[in-house]
């Protein structure tokens, strides 16, 4: 038996060593940002260059982020902007997901098919229309028009993951809570919202990624310094002149915690709700 | 069946309201109609009203010309110069690499992630972070990784001996449209591989354990078993990564602006610069409902490849 055990191990080992090297070459920019941000600036410019910092860990650039600039103004506002972004937009969908799901709505599959397909539109098709009706709301350079733009981008995958999460729902369970006496609408939100728990976790991951990392509306409608979100922040840590790299990577690591803590909570939902459709053929 | 509504009360459509069945529709519109005033506001509207503007000539800094209506003017004008040629041209290339390198490496990791051994969980995991990764922070590293003369690249491939001193991958017209593009294949990459992995997975080990004890090799296995299977998954990965590589903005703005001398200015980067470096609304809107038509024919063209390789079933 442990003859068999062995060989077979030996069979796996090519794959396991080609996987280990395409993890390393695809980690490798990951890595290169972390040891950037813990190396004292003048390591970083030295040549040839220096893998790992020499003088021990530096960690000061995690802490002067937040002192020198505006790069604790920049992480609220993100977080202000993409969580009111997440809320509205999770709340609309899954009003419309149960309407799609459960009621006769009349061309329902085609407008579900349009709002697919208001996908393919390229986004820079959108901004200066999008720029001209700001303008005229006055709502140019202000959080709001991001709010807006962001609850509408992340609705359409939010609508047709939560649809179709709904649609997979027994409907009897919902039968059985109006006989105790709830009404329809109040039997559907008490009964299918927990069920639909990990699909709605993952429309909150997708719409609150998609808010965090924006950059193309931020950078064309925000022009106050002070109300920049964290990708047009980070953006402008390169200097005219000189960049510190130093800071900008450990900026570059703060930004990207919270996406990978979201991610591993809720990668199973998001990567199940994302290939759901792909693999049904 | 459930017994239920024997109060009368809800006397109208009584018939349709067995359980499963769908409901009245009324409170299904005042539910969905919501959302739909979003889409319709911040991207239906919009798109219209791009359409409008392409038929005018909106020039931001200069307000006292007005907006005259100009008809196809601007569409001629984007048509004819010289830069809408070279944005096809360089989103042609942009396109095309980003879709065979994404698909080829996708479809080469995912087999070997679909193959059984220890730490394959943390393998895949590991294959993520590029997708997850903020897009601008991505960007910024590589820029920082292509620096000229200390990035890690020059420094790597200068003790191999393959360049003698620095080269500033971003800023040589020869190289800038490659360096972007390795950015943005690893950047994808994952996307292609998650969904890929998912249709493998969906085959059934049967399949091609039968075929390998009819001694079927390693090729044959993949080419008559996995490969007809894993078809409409590949035209659908093909298709998304064909729509986000071709609308992608951030990492060539981010890299280069489209430059140096337009080198890497694709119909997305030419459609930005008209609007916000040259403040010409009417010639950006044309540029860009010229750039959905480009990309629709694409789509159309895939679609209909779906379409056939669903009717192979």
């Amino acid at each position: 038996m442990a003859a068999v055990g062995l060989r077979r191990r030996t069979r796996q080992l090519p794959a396991m060593l080609a996987a280990f090297l395409v993890c390393f070459v695809f980690a490798i920019p990951f890595l290169w940002m972390i040891l950037t941000s813990l190396k004292l600036p003048s390591e970083l410019f030295t040549s040839p260059v220096q893998v790992f910092p020499r003088s021990g860990v530096y960690w000061e650039a995690y802490t002067r982020i937040w002192t020198a600039g505006q790069f604790g103004r920049y992480f609220w506002n993100s977080t202000l902007v993409a969580t009111v972004a997440t809320g509205a937009s999770v709340a609309l969908s899954v009003f419309a997901a149960i309407g799609f799901a459960r009621y006769k709505v009349r061309g329902g599959n085609y407008l579900l098919l349009g709002v697919l397909l208001s996908q393919l539109f390229p986004l820079v098709l959108l901004v200066p229309p999008f720029y001209a009706v700001m303008r005229e709301l006055r709502i140019l350079d202000t959080h709001l028009a991001l709010v807006i733009a962001y609850t509408s981008f992340s609705l359409p995958f939010s609508i047709w993951m939560l649809t179709g999460y709904f649609r997979s729902i027994p409907a009897e369970l919902e039968e059985s809570a109006m006989i105790d006496g709830a009404t329809r609408l109040g039997a559907q939100l008490r009964v299918i919202l927990p069920l639909a728990g990990p699909g709605i976790a993952a429309t909150v991951i997708y719409s609150f990624i998609l808010a965090w990392n924006e950059f193309l509306f931020a950078t064309t409608f925000i022009s106050s310094p002070e109300l920049r979100t964290l990708p047009i922040g980070l953006q402008s840590f390169i200097g005219q002149y000189s960049t510190d790299w130093n800071l900008l990577m450990a900026g570059a690591v703060v930004t990207t915690v919270p996406v990978i803590v979201l991610f591993v909570f809720l990668q199973r939902y998001l990567v199940a709700g994302l290939t759901a459709g792909a693999v049904k053929g | 069946m459930l017994k239920r509504g024997q109060e009368g009360s809800v006397a109208p459509g009584a018939t349709d309201r067995r359980p499963g069945r769908l409901h009245r529709s009324w409170p299904g519109y005042v539910l969905v109609v919501p959302a739909m005033l979003a889409l319709v506001g911040v991207i239906g509207y919009p798109l219209v009203r791009a359409f409008v503007m392409s038929l005018h000539k909106i020039i931001l800094i200069r307000p006292q010309l007005g907006q005259p209506f100009v008809g196809l003017e601007n569409y001629a004008t984007v048509l004819k110069s010289p830069y809408f040629a070279n944005a096809i041209w360089q989103t042609f290339v942009w396109t095309s690499v980003n879709l065979v390198g994404q698909l080829v490496l996708g479809l080469l990791i995912a087999l070997l992630l679909n193959s059984a051994f220890p730490g394959r969980g943390i393998a895949r995991s590991v294959m993520l972070i590029p997708w997850v990764i903020p897009s601008v922070v991505a960007v910024l590293t590589w820029k920082w990784m292509y620096d000229g003369q200390f990035g890690i690249v020059n420094s790597f491939l200068v003790r191999l001996g393959l360049i003698e001193k620095g080269v500033a991958w971003l800023g040589n017209t020869g190289t800038a449209m490659g360096a972007v593009l390795i950015e943005s294949i690893w950047k994808g990459t994952p996307f292609v591989l998650i969904m890929l992995l998912a249709g493998l997975q969906a085959i059934p080990a049967e399949l091609t354990d039968s075929a390998s004890v009819d001694g079927a090799n390693v090729w044959q296995r993949f080419r008559y078993v996995t490969f007809p299977f894993l078809k409409p998954t590949i035209v659908i990965a093909a298709t998304l990564t064909t729509i986000y590589s071709y609308n992608n903005f951030n990492a060539i703005w981010l890299m280069t602006e489209g430059g140096p001398l337009r080198a890497t200015e694709t119909l997305t980067i030419l459609t930005y610069k008209l609007a916000f470096r040259n403040f010409d609304m009417g010639s950006a809107t044309a540029a860009g409902v010229l750039t959905f038509l480009v990309l629709l024919v694409f789509v159309v063209i895939f679609g209909r490849q779906y379409v056939k390789s669903q009717m192979e079933f």
